[in-house]
């Protein structure tokens, strides 16, 4: 509940057309990509520039009332979980580009801007932005911030982190600073780089400046066939081990291949125990030449079979087929979850084995997907709600796969974020003194804790939930973006 | 316990309160015990950047990491490493060297004996910073102790990790104000099987122009050296790949009548030794650091040159072109024309967007000259870091900007 007097002043700041109050509106709002909490917000606000996002945050502040910030609500942690009782922060509705500037290859942006809306805005000057989550076409760069996003192309790449020089956040006091900036140096401590990946708990970021990057010359993609997962792995080892970065490498096991081709058909050998994607992309000669060691690499791995893309429709295809793995395990399993944790590429072998006998022991089915060259496994849960207790073994099998990835030297998570999805995992990762640590940061710069208050680190309240099972978001139904 | 009591207390009282802890309890003993007695302890790793430092002040205690020698791990087949902070970058290069890989940065001194503790406490970058970024940019993972005796082990070992804030960010860069680094794991890259160095003679106008082509190119260059006369373009990749490049490079340029020459690695080196030297001063020189963009170079070159032709003083300067950074050094002059220069150069960049800080001073600079200018934004916010993690500031005092 919201006090009436705070309801009145945000109404006297912003007008009603920028306030929503009514259930009915609210409930829309209860939930991000992470469909299994949901929470309906006091308050919702669609500021249209940074002094209103600034003058309702110091509102907050004079009134002790919790807000979170929301870009399109395509988190995959909860991360944009309203509290009850505070007040939701849209920024759907800053959506300007403020300057582009193509000759030094920077552009400043409004948080609500989309990841994809950067790119198309420069592509005429052969520029883009190169962090590419699967969400583009929808998240918001603000969200990609608050995430430090990155997507299958990181490995070369980088993550959000790489690709932001400087920020404008409304710190939860009200005042607006500007953070960072547009040139690659500035003194004092790195607020910016703290910021990125902070998932919205010390700021909202009302404005960005942008690192564009220069479209590579020429891309080259293959799909290799092998007879297990541990050889794909023994080849994107060869690769690494060559000195080649490539620009994505991606590996479906056996189960995620027999999704993908009962939904697309798109070639994927059926009888593979496991395909590699690899791409490679760089000015025209290096592409070409490290295409070919790529090739050979996969063949002294004994690739039992190796298709290359020969057109950028191929590519297309071959893109469109990976990416359809998500949707496609629907078809093989009436309901499922999505891991997301990340291990050391070496380990890729000893834990697949694990995982596998893990699922044996279960009777729960897993098909991995993995972004092979960083280590990033998307492991998909498969169960079925209807048969006893399924459900709840199979929620145990996702997080026992977290676990493993931490003990085999990795993290609990690679691009989804911690939220509240894994608040209760990050003791698995970090020491009580490390979380602590992190606390005391958080309250230097909300030192009232009213800034999303209850994500990431864990809680009583938070750890004794469990967090129920996925269900497809809507871009996911309508077919727009693939999960990772 | 006491001190000394312990090993590492014995150490202290021996040598005029200059201390090596060998390990990351040590380091807590260290500070723990500073925190007790309201000692104040300053950090060294080779000494190699005491002269960035004038405003800190004389500490009770100096805290060495040249004990911390040690590669922890190196994992090739992961292209990670977890090293102690008191190795030199020169050691880990060399170490790496062997397995083809490397850790993808030249920070100033690098050959000099600057740390891994130092160059992620500076922040620094060098040269390649073009393509593969700063400090900041390829550390994955951090343990540290706070100034209050806190462990954090921040980051993890992998190369994509969103769990948790990323502090390592806040502690590159934080001048040993923060946190003593133990150790640090970062991500590192392959060696390029082959290199291949282009340079051309150039205004600084065309070469601001010439290395804005290089970046709007898809040729990708490694680094992009501009100073005494001439733009130094390095090419990093497969012998054929690096060849083909250097020939449209050559062909882009003639677009423009440059001409391009190729340059044999050995006789660069000579040359990009000139341009290192450019980050050592005597005692009556200063260092200036500006941050720019790109297509501001040649304006801000031309201002320090009216300035310094004004004030009467010799100087040099380079840039790492693409990445804005122009580096300055002023070889005569009195404190008096170097604070004068200092000042008007700086509000001259300030008015592009940019900003400047003095790396090194002459003598005495720091008390006509803010080294590193105006408050940054989000000053407050950093100031209760400050207070949460070193409450009774004993770290490194002066350490950042001279603010604390
Ligand atoms: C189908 C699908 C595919 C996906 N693929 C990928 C992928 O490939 N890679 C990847 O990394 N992620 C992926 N994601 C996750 C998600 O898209 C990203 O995390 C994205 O960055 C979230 O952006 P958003 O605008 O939707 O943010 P929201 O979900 O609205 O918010 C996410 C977090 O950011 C905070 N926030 C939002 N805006 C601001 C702001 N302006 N200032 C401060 N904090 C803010 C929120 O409080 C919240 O904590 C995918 C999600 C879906 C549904």
């Amino acid at each position: 509940m919201i006090p009436l007097d705070f309801y009145n002043h945000i109404i006297s700041l912003l007008g009603s057309d920028l306030v929503l109050s009514s259930p009915a509106e609210l409930s829309v709002y209860e939930s991000d990509g992470l469909t299994g909490y949901h929470q309906i917000p006091g308050l919702v606000v669609f500021p249209l520039e940074t002094s209103q996002v600034s003058q309702v945050v110091k509102a907050c502040s004079d009134f002790g009332i919790p807000f979170v910030a929301r870009g399109a609500g395509t988190g995959l942690s909860g991360g944009a979980l309203p509290s009850p009782d505070g007040v939701l922060i849209v920024l759907s509705k800053m959506r300007k580009i403020l300057e582009i500037d193509p000759i030094n290859q920077r552009m400043v942006v409004e948080p609500g801007v989309t990841n994809i809306e950067i790119s198309k805005a420069v592509s005429k000057y052969n520029l883009y932005y190169a962090p590419d989550p699967s969400s583009q076409i929808v998240c918001t760069i603000g969200g990609n911030v608050a995430e430090n996003s990155g997507g299958a192309h990181c490995l070369k790449y980088g993550f959000t982190t790489h690709h932001v020089l400087g920020l404008e956040v409304v710190f939860p006091d009200g005042s607006i600073e500007q953070i960072g900036s547009s040139t690659l140096d500035f003194p004092g401590y790195d607020l910016r780089g703290a910021i990125i990946g902070s998932e919205g708990t010390l700021g909202i970021v009302t404005k960005i400046v942008v690192k564009l990057t220069r479209i590579p010359e020429s891309v080259a993609t293959l799909v290799a066939d092998f007879e297990s997962p541990e050889q794909a792995g023994e080849a994107v080892t060869g690769i690494i081990g060559a000195g080649i970065i490539p620009a994505a490498v991606e590996m479906l096991d056996s189960l995620a291949i027999q999704a993908c081709e009962a939904a697309t058909h798109s070639g994927f050998s059926l009888d593979a125990g496991a395909v590699l994607i690899v791409e490679v992309d760089g000015p025209d000669a290096e592409t070409k030449f490290t295409f070919e060691q790529v090739k050979n690499i996969c063949k002294q791995a004994l690739a039992t079979n190796i298709k290359v893309a020969e057109t950028s429709a191929q590519r297309a295809a071959i893109w469109a087929g990976r990416k359809s793995a998500f949707a496609a395990v629907g078809r093989i399993s009436p309901s499922y979850y999505v891991q997301d944790g990340v291990i050391p590429r070496t380990a890729l072998g000893s834990v697949l084995a694990k995982i596998a006998k893990m699922s044996l022991e279960s009777g729960i089915r897993v098909a991995n997907v993995f972004h092979a060259g960083d280590g990033n496994l998307h492991p998909l849960v498969l169960y079925n709600p209807s048969i006893e207790f399924e459900a709840q073994k199979a929620e145990k099998l996702a997080s026992d796969i977290v676990a493993l990835c931490v003990e085999a030297g990795g993290s609990i998570t690679g691009e989804h974020g911690v939220g509240v999805d894994k608040a209760c995992s990050m003791p698995k990762m970090f020491s009580e003194q490390d979380i602590e640590i992190m606390l005391s940061f958080k309250s230097a710069f909300d030192p009232q804790g009213i800034c999303n208050p209850d994500k990431i680190f864990p809680t009583p309240r938070l750890c004794g939930e469990s967090p129920g099972p996925y269900k497809a978001h809507p871009l996911e139904k309508a077919g727009i973006a693939e999960r990772f | 316990m006491t001190i000394s009591e312990s090993g590492i207390g014995s150490e202290l009282d021996s040598n005029q309160n200059r201390v090596s802890p060998q390990n990351l309890d040590e380091v807590v003993e260290v500070i723990a015990f500073a925190n007790r007695g309201n000692k104040t302890l300053s950090i060294q790793g080779n000494a190699t950047k005491t002269r960035y430092q004038p405003y800190v002040t004389k500490t009770d205690i100096t805290l060495s990491s040249s004990s911390l020698d040690k590669l922890i791990s190196h994992n090739p087949s992961d292209m990670t490493a977890t090293i102690q902070s008191g190795v030199s970058i020169a050691q880990i290069q060399k170490s790496l060297y062997q397995f083809g890989q490397w850790l993808a940065i030249d920070p100033p001194m690098w050959d000099r004996g600057a740390t891994l503790g130092g160059v992620v406490a500076a922040g620094h970058a060098g040269p390649s910073r073009v393509k593969f970024g700063s400090i900041k940019d390829l550390v994955i993972g951090m343990t540290a102790v706070l100034g209050d005796g806190r462990v954090i082990r921040c980051g993890g070992n992998v190369i994509k990790n969103v769990a948790g804030y990323d502090l390592s960010k806040i502690f590159c860069g934080s001048w040993g104000t923060l946190a003593f680094i133990v150790d640090v794991t970062l991500r590192l890259h392959p060696l390029a099987e082959s290199k291949r160095i282009l340079k051309a003679k150039l205004s600084w106008e065309q070469a601001q122009n010439f290395a804005l082509s290089l970046i709007a190119s898809p040729f990708d260059p490694t680094a992009i050296e501009i100073g005494f006369d001439h733009i130094w373009i390095v090419l990093e990749g497969s012998s054929i790949g690096t060849s083909q490049r250097a020939n449209a490079i050559a062909q882009m340029a003639s677009n423009s009548n440059i001409e391009i020459q190729n340059v044999e690695i050995s006789q660069a080196q000579a040359v990009f030794d000139k341009f290192s030297q450019i980050r050592i001063a005597t005692e009556e020189q200063s260092i200036l650091k500006a941050s720019i963009l790109p297509s501001q170079l040649a304006k801000a070159v031309e201002e320090l040159d009216n300035l310094a032709n004004k004030i009467a003083i010799d100087y040099q300067v380079v840039s790492h072109g693409g990445s804005g950074i122009v580096l300055a050094k002023l070889s005569s002059g009195d404190l008096h024309s170097h604070g004068e220069l200092v000042k008007k150069w700086r509000d001259y960049l300030q008015g592009l967007g940019g900003t400047m800080i003095v790396e090194q001073g002459q003598n005495g600079l720091q008390e006509l000259v803010s080294y590193w200018g105006n408050p940054p934004g989000g000053f407050k916010v950093m100031q209760r870091i400050k207070e949460e993690f070193d409450p009774k500031t004993i770290l490194t005092p002066g350490g950042f900007g001279g603010w604390w």
